[in-house]
């Protein structure tokens, strides 16, 4: 790991005007992603967990959503950045894959000349040459008989082999990051765990990092080196992957293991997390979670409890029952 | 096991779909579901897990007419399902309902919720209409459901409460065994485990059982006392849920346990033998469904479908390696 960060994320805010009012989707989101790593922000629906990452590149639509706060791409500020510019960086700098691979996929194109459309766009080489690559990229995505399958049509693939070419697609341009918005929800267990060696292959090879959004903690353990626990549009929680599962602080974090059935462990029974997420209108000042949370204080709906830990630890939490971390984090600094 | 017998009991019920003409393909058969058998015993909740397309859903739906198995028998509490004629059918329907995965597309989006339910109500003739409101308002209670909701239409619902009335309808005719189709697959983590907890603490209350389908063995593990695994339409393993989980004898089960996510970092990162991909349910490989993909296949595999063996402790596999 290098010392900059790749990708570095601060004071990230998206608004969308929703019945003639701006609302906040997320609040102060801040991270930095290094090179080679994978960054797991894992949330339930609605936490902003994808408008996030369509912050990233730019996709959230003008006059109905506004950004604010810095996105710096190897010290290149994103946020405000002209749409010709951008799209130089869509794709073959940083790269998205979504949940559903058909709504990536031009149905009627055959899926090896997408893959080579998309070498063409970024790229000035031949079409036999871009051919050649896409062929080889197929290939290093285990499809089987890839140059066979060049001109096969999406319909005729399966899901996790649709999911795959996208995949193929996505890393054409070699791109530095990939941002993979639920990849594997849509697929079965079994399928799923052949995309996520997969991706966590090309990670390696090409020192590709990577922002893998899911709700499951489960594909977390299995993918991320790090993780932003996201609730209600703000990271209450970062940390290493091994350090949150083995101590999460915030209370969501652990309210959010005790929900899930292990197939690994006999749970004596699930404790469901009461309530519900609250509504975009309906996000408060102060702790978002402080409703459902059991542990809440006064305080709690007070100010906003910033997201702090320890110094070098690299995990942080917003949460006043880690207050002292948090000073001691500020009097260091 | 108790002595009495079961609940529910299939009987080598088999459905295959006719594949119409497609563009550069041929018409096909699709063979649904394959000569399964199961049972449910009284209070019991079995859970059938698998794949996409192996036939689960299709199994939940044949078993209670809601389509019409080719061949087999169901019989429910003594009384042969198959056989029974229209009118007993509906009789029958009050004991035996359906929660689906996802609530909004079952309600009807222009019907009040205390309409909905009263119409229910009605066709069923649970009770005289005067009760319905006070019916109406039990039930709510019963899911977690304020009051107020009975004047509400399914939009101004959220996902979790509206599995909340998928199972508010299922429970207005008072049912015997009720199947759970995907029934929390939908719902954020924190949501699911309302929902099992509410179908758990019906259970207990009501004396449910449940046939409950899903892909999520973690489910499984907390909610269903029993398994059954299918694979492209056949049944390859059954048995009390720890020992299936914790000692898979069929491979296809081995495979589908080693890929289910852990949230366990050290364990997730295991390199996971998974290979190759569910076949077309068009074109089933022969013999054993599972052969192409298994690591353990000889010979036989190819040749000959797999008869089950019974293993004692209530389990019983669908392999060659056990015959």
């Amino acid at each position: 790991m290098t010392d900059a960060p790749v990708l570095a994320v601060r004071g990230l805010s998206t608004q969308f005007r929703i019945g003639g009012a701006w609302r906040a989707a997320t609040r102060n989101v801040a991270f930095d992603l290094f090179e080679n790593q994978t960054l797991a922000l894992v949330g339930e629906s609605g936490c902003g967990k994808s408008i996030t990452c369509q912050a990233i590149l730019g996709l959230l639509p003008h006059g109905v959503a506004r950004v604010e706060g810095s996105i710096r791409y190897r010290g290149r500020e994103l946020v405000g950045l002209a749409e010709p510019e951008m799209e130089g960086i869509r794709g073959s700098e940083i790269a998205m894959i979504f949940q559903e691979p058909m709504t990536a996929l031009n149905p009627v194109m055959p899926v090896g000349e997408q893959i080579a459309e998309a070498i063409l766009v970024h790229r000035k080489c031949a079409r036999a040459e871009a051919k050649a690559e896409a062929i080889a990229f197929m290939d290093r995505v285990r499809i089987p008989a890839a140059a066979q399958r060049y001109r096969d049509y999406p319909h005729q693939f399966s899901g996790g082999m649709r999911q795959r070419i996208v995949i193929a697609m996505a890393m054409a341009c070699k791109p530095k990051v990939l941002l993979a918005d639920e990849p594997t929800t849509a697929l079965d267990v079994t399928i799923q765990a052949q995309i996520l060696a997969e991706l966590r292959d090309l990670c390696a090879n090409f020192r590709m990092s990577m922002v893998f959004i899911t709700h499951s903690l489960g594909v977390v353990a299995a993918i991320a080196d790090a993780v932003a626990v996201m609730y209600a549009g703000e990271i209450v929680e970062m940390a290493p992957v091994e350090e949150l599962f083995a101590a999460p602080k915030h209370p969501y974090t652990q309210a959010l293991f005790r929900a899930i059935p292990r197939v690994d462990e006999n749970a004596e029974g699930l404790q469901p997390i009461p309530g519900q997420v609250p509504p975009i209108t309906a996000f408060g000042e102060g702790c978002r979670f402080a409703p459902r949370c059991p542990a809440r204080m006064p305080r709690c709906t007070g100010p906003t409890p910033r997201l702090a830990g320890a110094p070098g630890s690299g995990h942080a939490v917003a949460c006043y029952l880690h207050h002292s971390e948090t000073l001691d984090a500020e009097a260091a600094r | 096991m108790t002595q009495a017998a079961p609940l529910l009991q299939v009987f080598n019920v088999s459905k295959s779909f006719d594949v119409p003409r497609r563009l550069g393909a041929p018409p096909g058969k699709v063979h649904a579901l394959d000569d399964v058998s199961l049972e449910i015993a009284e209070g019991e909740t079995l859970g059938l897990v698998g794949e996409s397309g192996c036939g689960k859903s299709t199994a939940g739906r044949a078993f209670l007419r809601l389509i019409e198995p080719d061949a087999g028998e169901v019989w429910f509490d003594g009384e042969n399902l198959t056989a029974a004629i229209p009118r007993r059918m509906r009789a029958l329907r009050k004991r035996l309902q359906i929660v689906f995965q996802d609530p909004y597309s079952s309600l009807n989006p222009r019907q009040k919720v205390a309409d909905m339910l009263a119409e229910v109500l009605t066709v069923h003739k649970v009770c005289p209409r005067a009760e319905f409101p006070d019916r109406i308002a039990t039930l709510l209670a019963e899911v977690g459901l304020p009051p107020a909701a009975a004047g509400r239409f399914p939009h101004e619902f959220s996902g979790g409460q509206r599995q909340r009335l998928g199972i508010a309808r299922a429970l207005s005719v008072g049912p015997d065994l009720i199947v759970a189709d995907e029934a929390v697959s939908a719902l954020d983590v924190s949501i699911q485990a309302q929902i099992l907890e509410l179908l758990g603490r019906l259970k207990a209350e009501r004396s449910l059982s449940y046939l409950f389908i899903t892909h999520d063995l973690g489910v499984v593990r907390y909610f269903c006392q029993r398994a059954a695994v299918m694979y492209l339409g056949r049944i390859v393993e059954t048995g009390p849920v720890r020992a299936l989980l914790d000692d898979p004898l069929h491979p296809y089960t081995r495979m589908l346990r080693a890929a289910s996510p852990v949230p366990d970092p050290a364990a997730a990162r295991k390199t996971v033998q998974v290979t190759g991909e569910v076949p077309s349910p068009l074109a089933p490989p022969s013999g054993c469904h599972f052969h192409p993909r298994c690591p353990l296949a000889t010979a036989a595999c190819r040749h000959a479908r797999p008869a089950v063996t019974d293993m004692g402790d209530g389990r019983q596999v669908a392999c060659h390696l056990y015959g």
